[in-house]
């Protein structure tokens, strides 16, 4: 069967089309939050929300929570703001408590599931957590509406707060000068970063997020130089990618998550050669 | 609570492969053909997707009843206090997350002289059905023809 035989096959399945619409959605707000993010050096906060959120699941989990995503939405929005705070707090460091969170999300939430875990497959459930495994392929009708509503909603909002964002990640300080509400403003951010990392999670796995929001910003930031520029080529490049990732992975049956991240490691070392030749 | 308990199949499938069965299994001619009126041929599809397909049938069952389906995989069986099941279990793309398909076979097969010995590949091709044990749902293909696929 030829390549575009197959792929014709595989449109016919509606987990197909929602997993391609679902997931090039949450790979464009992924990215648009990238670029304030990776730019302001907080490329981590990601990783580590996502920890968190991989121990929140394991509490859902463990609690039998039916629907897990508002309980880890909740607590993942809890931890960012904890960030945020911990991040202008000078007696522990933003990275120092990134890092704390990280790691005691992921060791609490592992142990928890052993001790108290209901799944008769807990090794799997932890994998397709981690690395996303097929998760965006066997999303429910509720899980698909809630994530392009959420998605919508986070590209909504960086729209509307582009130019509050633009001020607060180059100079907070003369954000705050100026009246923009620069608080507030970061804790927007910690918001969509919360919600985004938790969409994503169905995407690539807690451990693959970090991907989604850091490789987009860093190509663009090699041949675009403004912040406009730079917003725009991100979400054409993640879009792009998470589109090209996920037809690859259903054609050659390989895991969703990696292999988008895969592209985007492919396309940014294109990226960074453009840059290079352009920079000579 | 289906996928939980498709999960607690799917291991329950992998335990019983751990004892070893002797068989004098002779496989059949295969009778499927690409166009025998199969309705989901599993074995059409990449890795990922058979996983997603296979998710699909155990979570939302009603949407595959009476469909004939077609899998390739590893023979499974296990014995339980209600009988004995025999499965092919599909592995996905990360090879962690196994599932299991129960399949009755058609006719009546002595066990263990014409069953292949657990793990061997098989392909099975059954009626997609649903059946109660207690207070929980099962998913099964009854009627199922099966072939070795490698000896």
């Amino acid at each position: 069967m030829g390549l575009m035989q197959t792929l014709a096959l595989y449109w016919q399945y509606p987990f197909v089309r929602s997993a391609l619409a679902v997931g090039v959605l949450i790979a464009l707000c992924a990215s648009l939050l990238g670029v304030p993010l990776v730019l302001r050096r907080f490329s981590f906060i990601g990783d580590g929300l996502s920890h968190a959120a991989f121990g929140a699941m394991a509490v859902a989990s463990v609690l039998n929570l039916a629907g897990e995503m508002p309980f880890v939405l909740g607590v993942t929005v809890v931890c960012a703001v904890l960030l945020l705070r911990a991040g202008q707090n000078a007696s522990l460091r933003g990275d120092a408590a990134t890092a704390m969170l990280s790691v005691g999300a992921m060791a609490v939430g592992y142990l928890l599931m052993n001790l108290f875990g209901t799944s008769a497959n807990l090794s799997g459930d932890v994998c397709a957590t981690l690395f996303g495994a097929t998760s965006i392929l066997t999303l429910s009708a509720g899980e698909v509406w809630l994530s392009a509503a959420l998605a919508l909603g986070i590209t909504a909002v960086f729209a509307l707060f582009y130019h509050r964002i633009f001020a607060v990640t180059f100079d907070e300080d003369f954000a705050r000068a100026a009246g923009v509400g620069a608080k507030a403003c970061n804790l927007l951010l910690a918001v969509s970063a919360a919600v985004v990392i938790v969409l994503a999670m169905n995407l690539v796995g807690s451990l693959l997020v970090t991907g989604l929001v850091v490789f987009p910003a860093l190509a663009a930031m090699r041949v675009c130089g403004s912040f406009g520029g730079v917003t725009l080529c991100a979400a054409l490049f993640a879009v792009g990618c998470a589109a090209a990732g996920i037809l690859i992975a259903v054609v050659a049956g390989t895991p969703v998550g990696s292999t988008i991240v895969a592209v985007e490691i492919a396309v940014w070392g294109l990226f960074w050669l453009a840059g290079k030749r352009r920079r000579a | 609570m289906r996928a939980r308990i498709a999960g607690l199949l799917a291991v329950l499938l992998l335990a019983g492969c751990a004892r070893e069965i002797p068989s004098t299994y002779i496989p059949p001619e295969p009778t499927a053909t690409p166009d025998s009126g199969i309705d989901v041929d599993l074995t059409a599809l990449s890795s990922t997707m058979v996983f997603a397909e296979v998710y699909n049938m155990l979570a939302y069952p009603e949407d595959y009843l009476g469909k004939t389906i077609r899998a390739a995989g590893e023979f499974a069986v296990y014995d339980e206090p209600e009988g004995r099941f025999y499965a092919v279990v599909v592995e996905d793309a990360l090879a962690c997350c196994a599932q299991g398909l129960e399949f009755v076979p058609a006719g009546e097969l002595v066990w263990p002289e014409e069953f292949p010995e657990p793990g061997q590949a098989i392909l099975v091709e059954g009626t997609f059905a649903v059946y109660k044990q207690g207070n929980f749902e099962f998913c099964h293909l009854v009627d199922a023809g099966m072939t070795l696929t490698e000896e």
